[in-house]
């Protein structure tokens, strides 16, 4: 079996992008989260999300011009952490074309535009029928597959190895990780180019998920409103973003001389079968995801040193999650610290997995832990140390992500702080 | 050590029936199970010929009926498929939840515009243009609030996994044929790896419906004609159908020792990528051939020992003429017998691959080659040794499953006779 290591990232977020405006945020618990400028939500129960506000489109469309006629802002989302993990990985266009590469990104669902939808009929009043004919018409493809990205990528930088499209929703893109670190190990792939991307901050995004009762209803609160592990929480503030890691056979990377951020070492996937709505009250097969890991890592718990949990901000994750953490960890779950950084960025969906992850490699690299912001009520059932409020140094050396979807399907990822000795193994 | 992984369950719903045994009656026979529905906005389209899966009553196969009413037809099939896989291997409550993986494949999910034509016309302000202030305070609190259940790819797999107590590694892939092939090959791979003893794998779709109909005709795939005549001089694109397809994988000895029925032997897998990303259908036959070679070395075969295909074409006329020629380039000594299933079943999309697979892993366990249908006269470019259109009593020993016909991923997928 191979090792495997990141030796690049790209990140999109609320809070910033580009690693470094990204972590420094994170650090100074800054939170992304308010009021929903990118369309008129005034009407909707809930107005607050995190949006990205630093996108560059021009950069994007620069380097993939074919993304022109697209109008699914994730893919944009997407593009633009491709861009920089590629940069910030110096893998160079020639291992792109030439080696064994692949691609897996995770997505959630594909986007109707509603509004788009519907502008293009012209007088909605006597019934469906114009709309039907209007959207014959209409030249444009409002519709985005969800491979879009995909093929945007691969034909510009001739990538010919696999080629996945994950739609694990709130697990997908820590499935497409932890999918990519097996192939890699497996000996299938050099280099994977992997992670994941999501916007739902259009009116059926917020509308569906709001109507779910998911989503926090404190909209006066703004950057105040997620507070995972709080016992004044009331639930999850949608955030949107993209996160790419460039993966590497370690051998492959040390004889290139690429930077390594950490070592991947355990991936766990497991599925609750409890019910469509709700997560396993007893967190079995969150717990399930986490053993698995260890057992993939061949590590004893006691050597976890971070959890970056998923801690979502629903009244129900956060209690579930934590008990998952005290079954695997025993008594030492009171001594791990446990942050949850969707109380700054939201919930990524899609990207979630991948940007908790990066926010973690970023970590070992500036020996620090992000904190749980907003953190003020101790809950009776969350009872771990979440990192309130500021961050923390720290020099551990394992890291646990735990991401948990809708629908219960879980991911957990082991990470390894890197040094120059690690090689040896 | 690698282990091996047998086949040992299907469960199949498609426009020719329910469950194999009458599926592969209706191959045997020939049948063709296209035709022309009725769906709102239909009558914009040049026609609305597809496959349909008729008679199929949910309650049939699930009890929980609020469950039901959250699926949409996607998950609906795919579940019903699941129970008749399970219930075919026997194997229900037979392994681990967490040594049992769940492997799928899904398409488009966004469902139907009928969900959205209701919060559409709740969103019309006075002066008739969309608002979303409208939305936020009409339409929003009249809506389903269960919507996002019918939209969400992953939830198929979901349901599968609540209703049968599945818990083990799992991923769902989207939106083509070829992607749900890749599922069948990464379960294939855990069970190899040794990571889990058995696989549920499988696919599911539903596109006919209005956006299905758009999507299709907007990506200029979709035959005027109205005909699904894969390899036939005439054919001129695709037919859209409907369904779902799970099979059940075990490790090998696993199966032989609770005496399973045994299918065939999945043994090769692989995925390789097109980099022209112009077009969905193939235009490389370089990359075909690079699937097929690595799938039959993955089975440690050689080209020679090939004696079925089941082709992935659906009637486009490029993808089926480029997979035609990747065809007879890799079998240039000893010809294979040639089918696609397409022509019976239209394209089943998501749900093709899998059925497809278990199309092949019947013929090898019945010794017999199905017909291929709609096949009046080939294109004179394509040389390939076809079925004949009866089915016809053949010894084969290994059979090749493509799915090559949209997106940049081609996989192909090999099965062995038991014996």
């Amino acid at each position: 079996m191979k090792r495997v290591v990141v030796t690049g990232c790209g990140v999109v977020s609320p809070i910033g992008s580009g690693k470094n405006k990204f972590f420094n945020s994170l650090a100074q618990g800054k939170s992304g989260v308010d009021t929903i400028t990118l369309f008129d939500a005034t009407t909707f129960p809930v107005r607050i999300a995190g949006e990205v506000k630093d996108l560059d489109y021009g950069r994007v469309l620069e380097t993939y011009p074919s993304a022109k006629s697209i109008i699914d802002r994730k893919v944009f989302l997407g593009l633009s952490a491709i861009c920089e993990a590629l940069e910030d990985s110096q893998v160079g266009e020639e291992i792109l074309k030439r080696e064994r590469v692949g691609i897996n990104f995770g997505v959630s669902l594909e986007v109707l535009p509603i509004e788009e939808f519907f502008k293009s009929s012209e007088s909605l009043n006597d019934g469906s029928h114009n709309i039907y004919s209007n959207l014959i018409k209409n030249k444009k493809s409002l519709q985005t597959p969800l491979d879009a990205t995909n093929r945007i990528v691969i034909e510009k930088h001739k990538i010919s190895g696999p080629d996945f499209v994950n739609c694990s929703a709130c697990a997908a893109s820590a499935q497409a990780l932890g999918h990519s670190f097996q192939m890699v190990k497996r000996g299938d792939a050099h280099v994977f180019i992997c992670g994941g991307f999501d916007s739902m901050l259009n009116p059926l995004g917020i509308g569906g998920f709001s109507l779910l009762g998911a989503l926090s209803t404190k909209n006066e609160l703004k950057g105040a409103a997620c507070r995972p592990f709080d016992a004044k929480r009331d639930g999850a503030v949608l955030g949107e973003g993209a996160g790419i890691v460039v993966i590497e056979e370690l051998e492959h990377a040390l004889k290139r001389e690429a930077e390594i951020y950490c070592e991947i070492v355990g991936f766990g996937s497991s599925l609750d079968a409890y019910k469509p709505t709700d997560p396993d009250p007893e967190g079995e097969g969150a717990a399930a995801a986490i053993s698995m890991a260890l057992q993939s890592a061949q590590l004893s718990p006691d050597r976890i040193d971070y959890i970056n949990a998923h801690g979502t901000s629903t009244p129900k994750n956060d209690e579930i999650e934590t008990k998952a953490i005290k079954n695997v960890f025993g008594s030492r779950a009171y001594k791990i610290p446990v942050s949850s950084t969707k109380s700054m960025i939201g919930h990524l969906i899609a990207a979630s997995g991948v940007v908790e992850f990066i926010s973690c490699l970023l970590g070992f690299e500036k020996n620090l832990i992000p904190p749980t912001i907003n953190y003020d009520k101790k809950d009776p059932y969350c009872d771990l140390d979440y990192v309130p409020n500021q961050s923390r140094e720290w020099q551990g050396e394992y890291i646990l992500s735990n991401s948990f979807g809708f629908g219960g399907q879980n991911a957990c990822l082991i990470m390894k702080r890197w040094s120059d000795g690690n090689e040896a193994y | 050590m690698k282990k091996r992984v047998a086949i040992t369950g299907i469960g199949a719903i498609t426009p020719l029936g329910i469950g194999i045994k009458e599926n592969w009656e209706k191959i045997k026979n020939g049948e063709q199970a296209i035709s022309q529905i009725e769906f709102p906005g239909g009558n914009f389209f040049p026609h609305t010929f597809c496959g349909t899966v008729n008679n199929f009553n949910p309650s049939d196969f699930i009890s929980e009926r609020k469950m039901i009413k959250l699926m949409n037809r996607e998950a609906q099939l795919a579940v019903s498929a699941t129970k008749l896989a399970i219930e075919d291997a026997g194997i229900d409550g037979y392994y681990s939840p967490y040594r049992t993986g769940l492997y799928l494949g899904t398409g488009l999910t966004s469902g139907g515009l009928e969900n959205l034509i209701p919060l559409a016309k709740n969103s019309i302000d006075e002066n008739c243009s969309f608002s979303y202030r409208r939305l936020g305070s009409e339409a929003l609190p009249n809506c389903n609030p269960l919507i996002s259940f019918k939209m969400l790819a992953n939830m198929p797999l979901c349901y599968i996994s609540i209703l049968f107590k599945i818990k083990g590694p799992n991923f769902v892939f989207n939106p083509w044929s070829s992607k749900t092939a890749q599922a069948l090959g990464e379960g294939m791979r855990a069970i190899q790896q040794g990571e889990i003893d058995c696989a549920v794998v499988g696919g599911c779709d539903s596109r006919n419906h209005y956006i299905g109909f758009l999507t299709f005709t907007k990506l200029g795939m979709l035959s005027k004609k109205g005909i699904s005549c894969p390899f036939d001089k005439k054919r001129d694109g695709i037919i859209l159908s409907e369904g779902a397809c799970v099979l059940i994988l075990e490790e090998l000895e696993k199966a032989e020792s609770r005496k399973a029925k045994i299918y065939a032997e999945f043994s090769g897998y692989a995925t390789a990528t097109d980099t022209d990303s112009e077009t969905l259908f193939s235009k490389n036959l370089e990359v075909l051939e690079q699937a097929l070679k690595r799938a039959i070395s993955d089975a440690g075969l050689d080209a020679d020992d090939v004696d079925f295909i089941s082709a992935s074409a659906n009637s486009h006329p490029v993808g089926d003429f480029v997979e035609a020629q990747a065809i007879e380039a890799l079998f240039s000594k000893k010809h294979p017998f040639v089918n696609s299933i397409k022509g019976m079943t239209g394209d089943m999309v998501a749900a093709a691959a899998p059925f497809e697979l278990a199309v092949c892993a019947f013929s090898l366990k019945e010794g017999m080659l199905p017909p291929q249908v709609n096949l009046e006269k080939s294109d004179g470019n394509i040389r390939l040794q076809f079925c004949k259109n009866k089915p016809e009593k053949k010894d084969i020993k290994v059979a090749l499953s493509n799915s090559f016909e949209m997106g940049n991923s081609k996989v192909a997928l090999v099965l062995r006779r038991h014996s």
